[in-house]
């Protein structure tokens, strides 16, 4: 009874704590999820090269960590492929505009806006060059 | 926060619609500290397949839905009584929308279509002059769909009863430098037609509502300038307009509208500055079976100012009006430590031209009294100053004046008001109050007619109110009460013959309690009640509220709301809207869109009195929300 109680309490505490996310807290949470979908390794690095997507998040966060050297990264999120170095180009490359995917033949997918909703979007034709296998439930946004 | 054991389980979908709540535009153009906020999210409006603006008055608290003889949206329309005072002023982004005789603009917005509107906030309670120059019981707030969040051609159709046919589409795009914002819009608005079996004549008449509008819509904008472009055109048959007993063979209104607007915008500098224009025409043609008016002749005495005789009576007009209207804004923030204070000044040209009065078989000129009245100038300015004790508090205390230069031998009026303001917020409660104090100009129309039936003049109305929100939130609800208490002086009536400031004090008092719980981010309810009392010239009581349900499963979204209205001449009424949309693929959504489908929404009564001889005629329980039902389909290109 007492484990029960327990359970409740904790799904309540994780319910409540949910909707007072703020939008910092949002992003991380999908960045963090797409790294795992992406990357299956436990430690996923990920580079943010975006500003005015996310900024000064640093470290571990969960099984996620951010890393600032873009050599360093699994994946590197970006809004443009001009602000990575060249020697970092045939790393994954997420970007985060509409105009990027677009521009980025080589982008595994993007985070952007449309008819005023967040899109996310993952590139097969990259996807399967780069033998990622993108869990299920993430078919769905296979472009 | 801990993201170890349930990362993998993130439900994707999920978090990007918290995503799309959090950073709506509207957090960017919110003003919480202007009055008592309620927020239309783009994704609330997707849901609700909000099409026009008349659908949303259901989920604005102390207000009730209604439209005037000429079938145009009115939320003040009594019946046989004239307008008086709109409390209701409509943005577009930072345009005021307005009619510039008839001082209304929810007449000329309340059922055109919303296809290129991202969201929607309502504030109320006489909102801060930073919202609007205009003093208003109520601020809507209407904004534009932005390049750089749309990506995307869309196109979209929509049908059903009645024959109603609406066809949108739009394109919104950016690159680095600048976005874009292009909408056309076809609306065929079939309503359902009113019989009406008139004894005098033996003949039955059919009265329509029907509209038909062309809209465009363009904008462009840049980190500092935009540029907004607007033409609409069309069509509609205006009811019972002003036929003596309701025996309308003919009335119909053809009308363009052309706007055009640019904004300056600097944070760097803390500055806004706007200029606009905007040009309107209708004709309209009213052709009746009993006459539409007569042209009176006023007979002066030491006694009384009334008329007791007239020139000649018409059963058919052809009236053409112009209006323009212009203003120049500018809006200065200056930030000193804890101090926000922001400095605003207004100057706007009003005009309004009857071009032609064709008034039976007579062509009438503009030399009849109040005929020579067409130009209104106001000169508005403002200082509101916000002081920040913390985070958590904050006091406010703002004055207005205006000057309005009217033409015609109608006196100018000087106006002032001042508001004070304190607002408490952390993260779980938010107090605020507001009190109002100041005068209400009577609209351009109102002067007209007062000039044409009396020599006498009417004076601004003056009001002074107290009101209050409580919100209080916890785990995924939130609870919010809000109340005001107010009074009114010189508030204008229409005695029957010309308009008459009211000698007496108006009190009308209100409150309204809305309680809202998230089962998740996809799923919610909201339940709102509301009481209104107006003590006057009449006394009476409305009472409303409504039950929202918002639901996501799969692939589809629903919707349902039951509103209620009740009070005053109204019968209690329940409006059931639903809404169920299909998201096929990711380009290609389908949805079913019920209105009133208890058929049981408010409904509203008309009556004309023959001034000549005091004979009634009435026609009742008119529902101003049709039983409807529409079929669409949105397609992203």
């Amino acid at each position: 009874m007492k484990k029960i109680i327990i359970i409740i309490t904790f799904l309540f505490i994780s319910l409540s704590f949910s909707f007072a996310l703020t939008l910092q807290d949002i992003k991380v949470k999908i960045v963090v999820t797409i790294a795992h979908a992406l990357v299956k390794s436990k430690n996923v690095k990920v580079d943010l090269n975006d500003k005015n997507f996310l900024y000064g998040i640093n470290g571990k966060k969960g099984d996620v960590v951010f890393v600032k050297n873009c050599k360093k990264a699994d994946i590197i999120i970006t809004d443009s492929i001009k602000y990575i170095q060249k020697n970092c180009r045939n790393k994954l490359i997420f970007v985060t505009n509409y105009r990027a995917y677009k521009t980025t033949p080589n982008a595994v997918g993007a985070l952007f806006w449309q008819k005023g909703r967040p899109v996310i979007i993952f590139n097969k034709k990259v996807i399967r060059k780069k033998h990622i296998n993108l869990p299920d439930q993430f078919k769905q946004y296979e472009d | 926060m801990s993201f170890s054991c349930i990362s993998n389980a993130y439900n994707l979908n999920s978090l990007l619609f918290q995503y799309a709540q959090k950073a709506d535009l509207s957090s960017q153009t919110k003003k919480e500290s202007a009055g008592y906020l309620i927020v239309f999210t783009r994704a609330d409006l997707d849901r609700m397949k909000i099409k026009s603006l008349k659908e949303l008055i259901n989920y604005i608290p102390l207000l009730r839905y209604n439209e005037n003889a000429c079938g145009l949206s009115d939320v003040a329309y009594a019946p046989y009584q004239f307008n008086t005072l709109n409390p209701l002023i409509i943005y577009i982004n930072d345009r005021e929308i307005l009619a510039p005789f008839s001082g209304n603009g929810f007449q000329l917005l309340g059922q055109m279509d919303l296809s290129y509107i991202d969201h929607i906030e309502v504030y109320m309670g006489i909102p801060s002059y930073e919202v609007g120059f205009d003093t208003a019981t109520m601020v809507i707030k209407m904004y534009t769909k932005k390049g750089y969040r749309e990506n995307a051609t869309i196109g979209g159709a929509y049908g059903g009863s009645y024959g109603t046919f609406d066809t949108y589409f739009y394109q919104a795009n950016t690159n680095n430098d600048y976005s874009y914002l292009l909408y056309l819009n076809h609306r065929k608005l079939n309503r359902k037609k009113i019989k009406r079996q008139s004894a005098i004549y033996d003949k039955t008449y059919s009265l329509s509502r029907n509209k038909e509008t062309y809209d465009f819509y363009g904008e462009i904008e840049n980190k500092n300038y935009r540029l907004e472009l607007q033409a609409d055109a069309g069509n509609m048959d205006n009811f019972i307009g002003k036929s003596w007993d309701m025996s309308v063979n003919k009335n119909n209104t053809d009308f363009y509208y052309l706007y055009g607007g640019i904004y300056y915008t600097s944070d760097d500098k803390s500055l806004k500055a706007s200029l606009n224009y905007s040009y309107d025409f209708s004709n309209n043609i009213q052709d009746s079976d009993s006459p539409l008016g007569f042209i009176p002749v006023r007979v002066s005495s030491p006694f009384s100012d009334s008329y007791y005789t007239y020139l000649f009576k018409y059963n058919r007009m052809n009236v053409d009006l112009e209006e323009q209207m212009s203003d120049l804004k500018l809006l200065k923030t200056f930030k000193i430590k804890k101090d926000t204070l922001i400095v605003g000044a207004r100057a706007r040209y009003k005009k309004f031209v009857f071009t032609k009065q064709e008034l039976g078989n007579k062509t009438i000129d503009v030399n009849i009294p109040g005929g020579s009245y067409n130009t209104e100038y106001v000169l508005s300015a403002y200082i509101e100053n916000h002081y920040s004790f913390n985070p958590k508090n904050m006091f406010i205390i703002a004055a207005k004046t205006d000057r309005y230069f009217e033409n015609g031998g109608v006196d100018n009026m000087y106006l002032y008001s001042g508001r004070i303001g304190y607002i408490f917020n952390n993260n779980t409660w938010t107090f605020k109050t507001f009190v109002f104090f100041g005068g209400l100009p009577p609209s351009p129309y109102v002067l007209y007619y007062q000039k044409l039936l009396s020599k006498d003049s009417v004076s601004p109305q003056k009001a002074a109110s107290i009101s209050g929100e409580l919100i209080y939130r916890y785990d995924n609800s939130a609870l919010s009460l809000m109340g005001s208490s107010s009074c009114y002086r010189n508030s204008i009536y229409f005695d029957g013959k010309k308009y008459e400031n009211f000698s007496k004090k108006e009190k009308l008092n209100n409150i309204s309690l809305t309680y809202t719980y998230n089962f998740d981010p996809l799923n919610s309810i909201t339940f709102n009640g509301w009481i209104y009392y107006l003590d006057g010239k009449q006394f009476y009581k409305f009472y409303g509220g409504y039950v929202t349900l918002f639901n996501s499963v799969g692939r589809f979204d629903l919707y349902n709301s039951v509103s209620y209205r009740d009070g005053y001449a109204n019968k209690p009424a329940f409006n059931l809207n639903s809404t169920v949309t299909y998201h096929a693929s990711r380009n290609l959504t389908l949805y079913l869109k019920g209105n009133n489908l208890l058929n049981r929404a408010i409904t509203t009564d008309y009556y004309r009195i023959n001034p000549l001889n005091g004979k009634k005629t009435v026609l009742n329980d008119v529902s101003v929300f049709d039983r409807t039902v529409w079929l669409g389909l949105e397609y992203k290109f």
